[in-house]
């Protein structure tokens, strides 16, 4: 990490502590900030950087703390509160949230808003006001005090962090006319209401008029995106701050407390609604696209073996049309047959493909258990259901007879998954199976010699359309590992992979016996 | 291979296509037609075989391992040698959604006869 990379990290989290201690209520003008800017922004550094760079925060809070004439004990505590704030924050979602966050994903959003809310936050005020509290600096009572530090801080983050996050990490849409258009529409009608609210255009008592902010921010939500719907909420947290620092609006109660209670309740859940409808859609969206998607791929997978048998069909009606059929000796009859069954035998697992998948999708796998030998469904499918110039490529093994309680069609479904994929993505190397007994299971390896599999790719590979390569290289509908997980899980068993880029891939299989 | 004993002097024609079946079909009928074929399935077999056959004219799908329709198409179209082979794209999407510019488009599933309407086009335009 560079000095001035540290230095002007620092400065930012300073200047914006300066702008925090602006938002105050003109009834308390030296008390706590409305929203604690800085804890968003060093949260969002650490998330797209490295947590390595706390020190700047350290460094920033220190001088902040020296500024507002704090002894160093109380400088301690302060720097402590405010460097553990987005450390620990970074670090759960780090930790849960792989291989990076996304806050357009509902799980993403919602562990964000939690750990936010209910632990870094927290541990931020708790250590924060009880430095306070030991040393006897308290102005207000304890619980008054941790709840405004605890409020602020989180809404600091919920306000700015995803603002950050997303337009650091998400391209900016391509705006046509007519979205731009409705992007002025939805800032005009959000400042309005702001507008006619927080200036009290409606009357004195006009609270309840900010509840037409919702659909603002639903629309924000559905309409125009995450930069949109962040870009509204830090929009919505600004405008109320500045006016209600200014004395102007409904949110000025009777007591300082009261104040800082109705305008930070407010804040957060226009920033919780907003969020978490802007995840909500964007994964609506998703499951739109990946359907889409997969119509489009099924087509293709359909359409291959289609096209040889249409192609054939047309031939062989040419020629007997033109009775001409005897150009084709019974040697190239053969091997037309065997065009079409292999044609109509890739249509049959398409269309199996497709129906295992949405079976496991809908939870509607059944598994009809019956005594089997594994070494014995191995051998019937590299025989049965490979193509002699394939089958030469498999080296099989066999090892000791393994019997178990299993469902043989499932099972040989898995095997045979196994086996295309290692073929197909063996880069025409031999593929090697194995069978051996471990304790109580019977473990199946299947190993290919071929491009193999970064570690980004082996975390998505088990996931329905968890494709590691482009479509543009390998067909299928990316669901066929998904299929054998869930098989495999059903019979309790347990399904991995060991790869690396370009040294190919060892699937390995673990089977209850008996 | 599916080659009927036809006399093949009509012009050459490279397949690029990763399913075995539809490699043989399409030899077999263009190789009826009295053309000279060569069948790649992949774009690296493909390049391999274009310093030694110089086709008039190549099928090319586009989805195929090692190496692609799209990275084969545009590493002839940067080189000298064979930039001006026309090429045929078949593919199972649209035209708008490939967005190659090749010589010409069949999607598949297709009719034969947009094949041989094709090959003779072009094979006549590069035959003396």
């Amino acid at each position: 990490m560079k000095l001035w990379h540290i230095l002007g990290h620092a400065l930012i989290y300073w200047a914006l502590s300066q702008l925090s201690f602006l938002a105050v209520l003109p009834a308390a003008p030296s008390g706590p900030a409305l929203i604690w800017l800085p804890t968003g922004y060093a949260l969002a550094v650490m998330l797209t950087h490295s947590y390595k760079i706390f020190p700047a925060f350290a460094l920033a809070s220190a001088l902040t703390g020296l500024m507002l004439g704090f002894n160093l004990t109380l400088i301690c505590g302060l720097v402590l509160a405010n460097t553990i704030d987005p450390l620990l924050a970074t670090w759960i979602l780090k930790r849960y949230l792989k291989p990076d966050i996304n806050l357009r994903r509902t799980k993403d959003a919602t562990l964000f808003i939690f750990t936010v809310i209910f632990l870094s936050s927290t541990v931020s005020a708790t250590l924060g006001v009880g430095t306070l509290w030991v040393f006897n600096d308290l102005l207000t009572p304890f619980t008054t005090t941790w709840v405004i530090w605890w409020v602020s801080d989180f809404l600091g983050v919920l306000a700015l962090t995803p603002f950050l996050l997303i337009f650091r990490t998400t391209p900016l849409p391509t705006f046509k006319r007519e979205d731009i258009f409705e992007s002025i529409g939805v800032g005009l009608a959000l400042s309005l209401i702001l507008t006619l609210v927080l200036c009290q255009l409606l009357g004195a008592d006009s609270l309840h008029f900010i509840y037409w902010l919702f659909p603002a921010i639903i629309w924000l939500a559905f309409r125009q995106g995450p930069h949109g719907t962040t870009a509204g909420i830090i929009s919505c947290c600004t405008i109320t701050i500045a006016a209600t620092a200014a004395g102007y609006g409904p949110f000025i109660g009777d007591t300082v407390d009261k104040s800082f209670i109705y305008v930070q309740s407010f804040l957060s859940v226009i920033s919780v609604v907003g969020l978490s409808m802007m995840a909500a859609v964007y994964e609506r969206d998703l499951a739109i696209r990946q359907r889409d998607d997969f119509f489009l791929l099924a087509s293709h997978e359909l359409n291959t073996p289609l096209l040889s048998l249409d192609l054939q069909t047309q031939y062989l009606r040419e020629l007997v049309k033109k009775n001409a059929l005897d150009i084709i000796d019974s040697e190239k009859r053969s091997k037309l047959i065997e065009i079409n069954a292999a044609a109509v035998r890739r249509l049959i697992e398409v269309v199996q493909g497709l129906l295992e998948g949405a079976r496991v999708a809908t939870g509607k796998l059944s598994i009809v258990r019956s005594k089997c030998d594994l070494r014995q469904l191995v051998t019937e499918a590299i025989q049965n259901d490979l193509p002699p110039l394939l089958q030469a490529k498999v080296h099989f093994q066999e090892g000791p007879e393994l019997l178990g309680n299993w469902d043989a069609t499932k099972i040989q479904l898995v095997i045979h998954s196994l086996l295309d994929n290692a073929l197909k993505y063996g880069a025409g190397k031999p593929v090697s199976v194995s069978l051996e007994r471990a304790n109580q299971t019977a473990k199946l390896v299947v190993e290919d010699k071929g491009i193999g599999l970064t570690k980004e790719d082996q975390a998505k590979l088990f996931k329905r359309f968890g494709r590691a390569e482009s479509i543009e290289s390998f067909g299928g509908l990316g669901q066929s590992l998904f299929i054998c997980k869930a098989i495999v899980d059903a019979h309790h068993g347990s399904i991995r992979v060991e790869s690396q880029k370009g040294q190919g891939s060892r699937f390995i299989i673990e089977l209850p016996l008996g | 291979m599916l080659s009927p004993d036809i006399k093949t002097d009509k012009g050459c024609i490279l397949i690029a296509d990763d399913d075995e079946n539809i490699r043989e079909i399409l030899t077999c009928i263009l190789q009826q037609d009295g053309y000279t074929v060569f069948a790649a399935s992949n774009g690296k077999e493909a390049l391999e075989l274009l310093t030694t056959s110089f086709p008039n004219l190549i099928f090319l799908d586009l989805m195929m391992p090692v190496m692609n329709g799209r990275e084969f198409f545009d590493k002839i179209k940067s080189d000298t040698r064979f930039r001006d082979i026309p090429i045929v794209v078949m593919s199972a999407y649209d035209q708008s959604e490939v967005k190659l510019p090749a010589n010409e488009f069949l999607r598949k599933p297709f009719d034969m006869k947009h094949l041989r309407r094709y090959a003779a086009a072009y094979c006549h335009q590069a035959s003396p």
